[in-house]
C-alpha cells in the first residue's frame, strides 16, 4: 500500500514544560495571547500560573474561562468575537478536549465568518487562522496533536466536527505536573479514550506503518501505566507515561482514524450523556474482535503489546476473542463501569444500533457490518 | 388512472392496461427491478433462460414522479435480462420519450415473445392514444438518424422516438437504444449498455414512436400543494447548485480535467499510465470548438431539466456532427485508444448513435483490440474504418459489435477490462478503488452510472472508506435511477430529505425519505442480487480482472488491493 505521513504538532515535552510557555512564545515573535481555559483551571491552580509566565515574557493575555464540557457552537462563536475584537496573535489552549476544541472552533472562526457548522466534515478552502499552543492537562484526548475538533451543535442537538489545516496547533506544551491532580475515575476514562485511539487506528483502513508505530507503543504503555496512574495520581513516571502514549495515541489516529467503537462512544456518549472516554471503553473489547476478520495479523499485534500469548496457529476468532478479554481486563482494572452498572437500560440502547451506522465515523471501519451486529455487540457488552 | 402498453410480438398485438396498482409507488429500475423478480416468481421467466429468447421482456419505463413537474423527473428506463451480462439491466437515458410517455398516461411498456416471422415493426402511439404495432420493414439496417427523419415525416416533429440502428438489427450484444433529445430530434440519448438493443432486435421491433397527446393526462396527486411546496424548494436548491456544477457549466467532458491528472483516467487500453495530451480532449478546447464552429452546451435532453448538461457539436465546417457528446466517449475511444484528436471521437459518437451501439464497448474493445495489435495505437481512422464493419456487419464487425469481452476472448488479449461481462467505463479502479468496488459488486455490471466515488474518501487510491462511498452511493443511484436524472440528484444532497415529501404528496402516506433510500434504493439492490443469484452468479463474480490486482499503475503505483472480505460484505444492511 502507498501511503503519506501527516505533519505533527512540535512538542516541548517533560516536567515542567509548561514554565517555558513564556520563553517559546516570545521566541516565536508573539505579543499578544487569546487563552482559553475553563474555570476549573483556575480553581485549580492550573492557568494563573501560565498566563503569569505569558506576563513576564511581556505576552499580553486576553482569558477566556467560560469553556464548558462538549463545547457548544454558540460559545465558541462568542469566545471567536473575543478574540477577534481582542487583534491576538497566538491562541493558548489550557485543558482537556474542551479547551482544545474551543481553541480549535474560535480559530477556524478569527478568519472565516460564523456559523461554525457551515465548516462541519472537511471544508475546502477555509482562510488560515493564528498559530496555536495547546498545554493539555489530561491525558487522553490527544487533541493537542490533532487537526479535527468536535463542536456540540445546539440548534441541531448533534455533536460534529471541523476537520482542517486550520484546527492543527503550532506547539504542544506536555506537562505531566499539570495532570497530577486529575481525579482516579477522570485518570481512567481519559487513558482508556487514547487506548481506544491506539487500537481503532491500528485497526483502521487508514493505518500506516508510522501509525502503527505510534499506536503499538501507546497501547504497551497504556496497559502497563494506566492502571498505576489511576491507583496513584501522584505517581510521576506513570504520569509521564500517560501524557506521552496520550500524544503518540493522537498522532496515530491523526494519521489513521478511528472508527467503529468511536462512532458507538458517540452515539452513546449523545443519548446517555456519558463522559467521552468512558462511552468508548463500552464495547471496545467487541470492536475490537470484530476487526480481527480482516486485521487479524493487527489485532496480534495488540495482543503482543498487552502482553497476552497468541498461541501459534490461532484463527481469526481465537484471536479476537484474546483480545477482547485482555481489553476488557484493563478497563475493569483501571475501575469503570460497564453499561449495565452505568444504568443505560439494554432495550434503549439496543434501539440505538441503527445511529452507530449512520454515523461518521461508520465510513472507515475495517469492514461493513449490519445494525444488528452492533446490537450483538451491545449485548456482548452489556454485562461483561 | 395511470396505464401500460403490453405488446405481444409473437401475436404482433398491443394492448392498453391499467397500471398496475402495486408498482404505482415503483418507477425506473426499482420497477424493473420488481417486475422482473416477479416474471420469475410467477414462472413467467426462468432466471436462468436464454435473454435472447421467447421469455425475456423488454422493458420501458418512467420514473416514480413522471408526468410531474419536478425537475428531470422524465427518464426512460430500459429493462430486461441482459444479453451482454446474462444478468439483470436496467439502461437509464435521458431525451424526450418518457415525458411523451407520461403525457399518454403511459408508465410502463413490456414487449413480450418474439415474432412469429421475419418483419421488422414500429410501436407507434397516436397523438389520439391509439397504440398499434406498425410494419417497419421500410427502416431495415437504417441508422437511427435516419429513423428519425423518417418518422418526423410521418408525424411532424411532436414526436419522441427510440428506436435500434443496424447494430440492434444485427442482434449485437453492445446493442443500443437511442432516444430522441427534448427540441432537437437528434437521436442522441441512449439506453446504452447490457445489450438492450439486440433484445430489442430480436423482437423486431426497430422503433418506438410516441405522438404528443392532444390531451396530456393529468396525474392524481395525493396532496397537490404538500408535493408542489416540496418541488417548489427541491426545485430552487437544484437551481442553484447546477450554478456552481461543472456538469451544467461546462458538460460532462470536465470530468476528464480531474481523471486525466489523477490517473483516473483509462489510457492505453486501463494500463494505468497517464496521458500527456489529455488537455486537447479538455473543456478549453471542447467550448472553443462549440463556440467557433456554432454548436452549444447547456442543452436539456428533457423539458424542464435545470442542470442542462447536453451539446450540440459541429465540424470543422460549422455542420452538425454529433450531440450528446459525453466523457465516457471521449475517455474510451480518446486516452484509452491513445487518441486526442476531439473531432475524430466525435465523428465515432456519431456513428455509434447512428448504428446504435454503446460507446463505451465500442472504447474500450477498441483499445483491447490496439492492444492486440489489430489495430495500431492512436489509428483514430483504423477505428472508423472498423465501427463501419459493425455497420455493415462485414469483417470485424460482428465481434467488435458484440463488445469488448467477445473482442478480447476473439483476439486472444490477456488485459479484458469488463465485469460480468460488461466493459467498464472511463475510470482506472486501481486509482479510485471505490469505483472498482461498484464495478466489482453492481447487479449491472461494471457500469458508469452504478456509483463512481471519485473525491467521496479519504484517498481515491487509498482504501479507507471506499467501501462505504460505493456502498452509500449505490444505494442512492439505485433511488436516484427510480426517480430522477443522476446529474440532478448530485445537485439535490442539501434538500435529499424533501425526496420523501415528494413521495407523500404524490402518493400518499408519510413525507418518509426512508421511502426512497429504502423503498427504492436498498431494496432494489438486493432484488437485483437476488435475481443474479439466480442467474446463476456467484459471489466469484464480484471481482475485478486479474491485472488490476497484479499490475501497478505507471501514474499512481496503485494496484487494486481492496480486501475481498469488505466487498463480499459490502450489500449487509
Amino acid at each position: 500500500m502507498i501511503t503519506t505521513y501527516e505533519c505533527f504538532v512540535p512538542p516541548i515535552m517533560g516536567f515542567g514544560a509548561s514554565k517555558r510557555i513564556g520563553i517559546a512564545l516570545h521566541a516565536r515573535g508573539h505579543k499578544k495571547a487569546f487563552v482559553i481555559y475553563d474555570k476549573g483551571m483556575e480553581d485549580f491552580g492550573i492557568a494563573p500560573p501560565i498566563v503569569e509566565n505569558l506576563h513576564m515574557s511581556n505576552i499580553e493575555t486576553v482569558c477566556f474561562d467560560e469553556v464548558v464540557p462538549d463545547p457548544p457552537d454558540e460559545m465558541v462563536e462568542h469566545a471567536a468575537e473575543i478574540a477577534r475584537t481582542a487583534g491576538c496573535d497566538v491562541i493558548v489552549a489550557i485543558g482537556g478536549g474542551s479547551s482544545m476544541d474551543t481553541a480549535k472552533g474560535v480559530n477556524v472562526l478569527i478568519n472565516n465568518p460564523p456559523p461554525i457548522r457551515q465548516y462541519f466534515g472537511v471544508p475546502k478552502g477555509l482562510r488560515p487562522g493564528l498559530p496555536m499552543v495547546f498545554v493539555p492537562t489530561t491525558a487522553g484526548t490527544g487533541s493537542e496533536t490533532t487537526n479535527m475538533c468536535v463542536i456540540s451543535c445546539v440548534s441541531q442537538n448533534k455533536k460534529d466536527s471541523v476537520v482542517s489545516p486550520v484546527c492543527l496547533g503550532s506547539l504542544a506544551i506536555l506537562d505531566p505536573e499539570l495532570t497530577l491532580g486529575l481525579p482516579p475515575r477522570s485518570t481512567a476514562m481519559t487513558g482508556i479514550d487514547a487506548f481506544a485511539h491506539a487500537v481503532e487506528s491500528l485497526t483502521g483502513g487508514q493505518a500506516n506503518p508510522l501509525s502503527d508505530a505510534l499506536a503499538r507503543d501507546a497501547i504497551h504503555t497504556i496497559t502497563r501505566w494506566l492502571p498505576r496512574a489511576v491507583e496513584n495520581g501522584k505517581d510521576p513516571v506513570a504520569r509521564e507515561k500517560m501524557l506521552e502514549a496520550s500524544y503518540f495515541a493522537g498522532m496515530a489516529f491523526t494519521n489513521a482514524l478511528v472508527h467503529l467503537g468511536h462512532s458507538i462512544g458517540h452515539t452513546i456518549g449523545a443519548r446517555f450523556h456519558v463522559p467521552h472516554g468512558l462511552a468508548c471503553a463500552f464495547c471496545l473489547p467487541e470492536v475490537i474482535e470484530y476487526t480481527a476478520w480482516t486485521e487479524k495479523e493487527k489485532v496480534e499485534m495488540i495482543c503482543e503489546e498487552m502482553g497476552v500469548t497468541v498461541p501459534e496457529g490461532a484463527d481469526w476468532k481465537e484471536v479476537g476473542a484474546l483480545a477482547r478479554d485482555a481489553i476488557r481486563a484493563l478497563i475493569k482494572k483501571v475501575g469503570l463501569p460497564n453499561l449495565e452498572q452505568s444504568n443505560i437500560p439494554l432495550d434503549e440502547l439496543v434501539k440505538l444500533a441503527p445511529m452507530v451506522t449512520a454515523d461518521t465515523g461508520f465510513a472507515i471501519i475495517p469492514y461493513r457490518i449490519t445494525a444488528a451486529r452492533v446490537a450483538e455487540m451491545f449485548r456482548s457488552a452489556y454485562s461483561a | 388512472m395511470w396505464s401500460k402498453l403490453v405488446v405481444d410480438m409473437e401475436k404482433a398485438t398491443v394492448e392498453r392496461l391499467p397500471y398496475d396498482k402495486e408498482y404505482l409507488e415503483l418507477g425506473g429500475r426499482a420497477l424493473i427491478a420488481n417486475y422482473m423478480m416477479d416474471l420469475v416468481k410467477t414462472g413467467k421467466m426462468d432466471p436462468k433462460c436464454d435473454p435472447m429468447g421467447p421469455q425475456n421482456v423488454l422493458i420501458f419505463c418512467t420514473g416514480v414522479l413522471a408526468g410531474t413537474n419536478f425537475t428531470t423527473s422524465h427518464r426512460l428506463s430500459v429493462g430486461c435480462k441482459s444479453p451482454l451480462t446474462g444478468g439483470i439491466k436496467e439502461a437509464s437515458s435521458g431525451g424526450y420519450i418518457a415525458k411523451l410517455m407520461a403525457d399518454q398516461g403511459l408508465r410502463m411498456i413490456t414487449v413480450h415473445g418474439l415474432p412469429a416471422d421475419d418483419k421488422l415493426r414500429v410501436l407507434h402511439v397516436g397523438r389520439d392514444g391509439k397504440a398499434e404495432l406498425l410494419d417497419g420493414e421500410d427502416l431495415r439496417l437504417a441508422g437511427t438518424y435516419e429513423v428519425v427523419d423518417r418518422m418526423r415525416e410521418r408525424y411532424g416533429d411532436a414526436i419522441s422516438v427510440a428506436c435500434i440502428g443496424p447494430a440492434g438489427e444485427r442482434k449485437y450484444k453492445a446493442a443500443s437504444i437511442q432516444i430522441t433529445e427534448f427540441g432537437t430530434l437528434h437521436p442522441c440519448r441512449v439506453a446504452a449498455r447490457g445489450g438492450v438493443g439486440a433484445l430489442m432486435g430480436v423482437k423486431g421491433l426497430k422503433a418506438v414512436v410516441i405522438e404528443k397527446p392532444d390531451t396530456p393526462y393529468k396525474v392524481e396527486y395525493a396532496d397537490k400543494e404538500k408535493f408542489q411546496a416540496a418541488v417548489k424548494e427541491i426545485n430552487e436548491c437544484i437551481l442553484n447548485e447546477a450554478k456552481k456544477d461543472p456538469f451544467h457549466v461546462f458538460g460532462t467532458v470536465s470530468t476528464i480535467e480531474s481523471t486525466g491528472t489523477n490517473g483516473i483516467l483509462p489510457v492505453d487500453n486501463f494500463s494505468g499510465k497517464l496521458f500527456k495530451d489529455y488537455e486537447k480532449l479538455g473543456v478549453k478546447e471542447f467550448l472553443a470548438k462549440l463556440s467557433a464552429r456554432g454548436g452549444c452546451n447547456q442543452r436539456p435532453c428533457q423539458p424542464g431539466c435545470l442542470v442542462r448538461c447536453s451539446n450540440v457539436y459541429n465540424d470543422e465546417n460549422g455542420e452538425f456532427l454529433t450531440a450528446g457528446f459525453e466523457y465516457e466517449t471521449i475517455a474510451l475511444f480518446g486516452p484509452n485508444c491513445h487518441i486526442s484528436d476531439l473531432d475524430k471521437i466525435a465523428r465515432m459518437d456519431r456513428m455509434c448513435d447512428d448504428i446504435g451501439v454503446d460507446t463505451i464497448e465500442m472504447g474500450t474493445a477498441c483499445g483491447v483490440a490496439m492492444e492486440c495489435g489489430k489495430l495500431p495505437w492512436g489509428d483514430a481512422d483504423g477505428i472508423i474504418a472498423m465501427l463501419e464493419e459493425v455497420r455493415a456487419g462485414t469483417g470485424f464487425g460482428p465481434t467488435l459489435g458484440d463488445g469488448c469481452e467477445a473482442v478480447g476472448l476473439a483476439l486472444g488479449a490477456k488485459r479484458i477490462p469488463t465485469v460480468k461481462h460488461q466493459a467498464m467505463s472511463g475510470y482506472d479502479p486501481r486509482n479510485t478503488k471505490g469505483t472498482g468496488i461498484t464495478y466489482a459488486t453492481s447487479p449491472q455490471g461494471a457500469d458508469h452510472t452504478a456509483a463512481l466515488t471519485m473525491g467521496r474518501a479519504f484517498d481515491d487510491a487509498g482504501r479507507a472508506a471506499q467501501a462505504y462511498a460505493s456502498n452509500k452511493l449505490q444505494v442512492a443511484i439505485s433511488f436516484s435511477d427510480s426517480m430522477m436524472c443522476l446529474f440532478a440528484f448530485s445537485n439535490v444532497v442539501p434538500k435529499k430529505e424533501l425526496l420523501g415529501d415528494l413521495m407523500s404528496g404524490l402518493y400518499g402516506g408519510p413525507a418518509d425519505f426512508s421511502r426512497v433510500t429504502v423503498g427504492l434504493g436498498v431494496k432494489t439492490l438486493l432484488t437485483e442480487r437476488a435475481f443474479n443469484k439466480m442467474a446463476g452468479f456467484t459471489d466469484a463474480d464480484d471481482k475485478l480482472p486479474d491485472f488490476f490486482y497484479t499490475e501497478r499503475s505507471d501514474a499512481t503505483g496503485s494496484v487494486f488491493d481492496i480486501d475481498q472480505k469488505e466487498i463480499d460484505v459490502l450489500f449487509d444492511f
